[in-house]
């Protein structure tokens, strides 16, 4: 199993507000492998970008702590490190790109500084020039119009999209990077530039064999991306997969939910769209049974009394009561 | 930024003129004349008092007096003064260097203790040592200066002797070790009355900056913790730490003519009292144009270090 770069055992990620704990990611397990694409899709809210921070350690220590699990990172237990320990890590072997670009952007600093920040903390015997040029080139890489202009400019000067492209710029300017961590990173931009920073991606992917972790709830991203794919649900994982069976034969309920809301070109424009009824649960309130169990269309009793495992079939893992006789069969 | 600096410079000028008529109609309504100081002489008649009353120039329209007064003052005349019968100019002149120097210390002093105080304070919030600075600087804050000024002289000049009561200088010297050792208990005070206030700010902007989202991504970077917080925070922390220092310019200058009363320290605000105890107006209104003018040069600062700070603010203006 060493060909595997990231292993997360049992993570559970807490809040502690004033209504009490609120557990946002609830010991979820999975694994990346080297220069594969594993893609994180969920409602919003049901913890996919607390289970990315989780990983580079960037809870807020005020508010959240990881309170129990394994996040294996080549062998290593990142959440054993030392201050120093992680600090080498982020944004050198795994980095991230944030969803928030608007307010992601230091405002005082401008764009060439920030970016040459980013290749320069991990490689200090770089020289300015060569820093400009590096910069100059990453900034060209991601599509950023005139970036020698773009340089000297501040954050509020530049569009969302812009911006946006700037943050994946800083983040694909990690020296050694094994893992890329991606929170939405196309949802702000316009679909001729998603398709070029999800091109970017992937070669990434192909030729320094770095493994990507993509959130996102884009399920066109997904197929166009994933190797595998963990839908999440209410700080669980509800099912995790490959994604070509996850695409032909959706297992969970919920999963057949969101590839079902995917409106299609031949679908009769008069015909109403295809939603999950109901809402996400909140997370101080959750169903006793299974989490989906309010808004399943296929619930039996068992549902409603105790929450269901992850069963495997087959590599294919599911958490629904649906599929216990399978397993048990086998 | 030469253009933003003009800019803030020119919009200065109409103030001035604005903080020179208030002045100068809020000493035309002061209750008693000088007349009747000058005139004590209980043997002085009504003809007496009308050939003063002209030569000085107050029988003539209130607005004819303001604009003789404004011209001379711009010629760098402020009249003479009814109480000693010098040039309210030299006067002020002399006194201006040593509340200058009192005022700048002091802050600076009060600047550089509060606002690491304060990083540190945001940074382990509701920790012991955010408690402590936080009950320190509010005693600071609400103890009058007239106050911490007599017990920093019972203590370091009374008790334990090593600092001079009052005074700028030792007599018969005028080295700067001597000035130094004067200057220590009056900028003390001021710098324990605005700490609080400084430290305060800056710790509830510190607290405020470090839930942004930039702060974040400073840290996936991989950037030191101490380069996250002076680097990407402070930067942004200092906006509104500069917005609370330019309101207390004008306290400031308040602060002084108290605690240079107290410590009889030669300034501005010794001058000012002595003067207003004699209704002395040229000096009176000399002395308040010239702090309006020194807080109108320290609001331009300011807007100078806004601009520094804050690239919106540099091309918006």
């Amino acid at each position: 199993m060493s060909n595997e770069i990231l292993e997360v055992k049992g993570l559970k990620t807490v809040f502690t507000g004033k209504k009490g704990k609120v557990t946002a990611v609830d010991k979820i397990s999975f694994s990346v492998e080297k220069g594969k694409c594993l893609c994180i899709v969920g409602e919003s809210g049901c913890g996919k970008s607390i289970t990315s921070l989780s990983i580079l350690r960037l809870i807020p220590k005020t508010t959240g702590t990881i309170e129990e699990g394994e996040i294996l990172f080549d062998g290593v237990d990142i959440l054993k490190l030392d201050e120093d320990g992680i600090r080498k890590i982020r944004g050198n072997k795994i980095s991230m790109i944030f969803q928030d670009s608007m307010t992601g952007l230091n405002p005082v600093m401008t764009i060439g500084k920030q970016v040459i920040e980013a290749i320069k903390v991990h490689s200090p015997n770089i020289d300015k020039k060569e820093l400009e040029k590096k910069a100059l080139s990453i900034l060209t890489d991601v599509g950023i119009p005139e970036p020698a202009k773009r340089m000297k400019e501040y954050p509020h000067q530049l569009s969302g999209g812009m911006r946006q492209r700037v943050m994946i710029a800083m983040a694909l300017s990690a020296g050694n990077n094994e893992l890329l961590i991606a929170d939405e990173p196309t949802t702000a931009l316009d679909v001729t530039i998603q398709a070029q920073i999800l091109k970017l991606m992937n070669n990434l992917k192909n030729e320094n064999n770095t493994s990507i972790i993509l959130i996102t709830h884009d399920m066109g991203v997904v197929a166009e991306m994933a190797d595998y794919v963990m839908v999440m649900y209410a700080g669980k994982e509800m099912e995790y997969a490959d994604a070509k069976s996850l695409f032909e034969s959706p297992l969970h309920p919920y999963t057949s939910g969101l590839l079902k809301s995917i409106p299609k070109l031949s679908t009769n424009p008069n015909e109403e769209l295809f939603t999950i009824s109901g809402s996400v649960p909140s997370l101080t309130d959750m169903p006793k049974g299974c989490r989906f169990s309010t808004r399943c269309s296929e619930t039996c009793k068992k549902c409603f009394e105790k929450e269901p495992p992850l069963f495997d079939l087959n590599g294919h893992k599911v958490r629904c009561w649906k599929y216990e006789e399978r397993t048990n069969g086998r | 930024m030469g253009k933003y600096v003009l800019k803030r410079l020119l919009v200065a000028i109409p103030t001035f003129f604005g903080i020179t008529i208030l002045v100068f109609i809020i000493s035309c309504l002061a209750p008693g004349s000088p007349l009747e100081l000058l005139l004590a002489d209980p043997m002085a008649t009504e003809a007496d008092r009308a050939v003063l009353e002209h030569q000085m120039g107050l029988d003539d329209p209130i607005v004819v007096q303001y604009f003789r007064w404004l011209g001379n003052m711009l010629r760098g005349n402020l009249g003479t003064s009814y109480r000693t019968n010098l040039p309210v100019s030299q006067m002020v002149l002399e006194r201006l260097g040593p509340t200058l120097l009192l005022t700048v210390i002091s802050t600076v002093i009060a600047i550089l203790i509060a606002v690491p105080l304060g990083i540190m304070s945001a940074y382990k919030p509701y920790s012991a040592w955010d408690y402590i600075s936080s009950g320190l600087s509010f005693v600071g804050a609400s103890t009058p200066t007239f106050f911490t000024g007599l017990i920093l002289i019972y203590v370091f000049s009374v008790k334990l002797g090593i600092l001079p009561m009052g005074g700028m200088y030792d007599s018969g010297t005028r080295s700067i070790l001597s000035l130094m050792k004067h200057l220590i208990l009056p900028a003390a005070v001021l710098a324990i009355f605005n700490i609080g206030s400084i430290l305060r700010q800056t710790r509830g902007s510190m607290l405020e900056v470090f839930q942004e989202d930039f702060i974040r991504t400073a840290r996936a970077k991989g950037l030191k913790e101490r380069i996250v917080i002076i680097k990407h925070g402070l930067r942004n922390a200092l906006i509104p730490v500069v917005t609370v220092l330019s309101t207390m310019i004008p306290f400031l200058f308040g602060g002084a003519v108290v605690a240079e009363q107290v410590f009889g320290w030669p300034g501005l605000g010794n001058l000012m009292v002595q003067s207003i105890n004699a209704r002395d107006y040229p000096a009176i209104m000399g002395i308040t144009v010239v702090i309006a003018v020194a807080v109108l040069i320290g609001n331009v600062v300011v807007d100078i270090v806004y601009g520094f700070l804050d690239p919106k603010i540099r091309e918006k203006r």
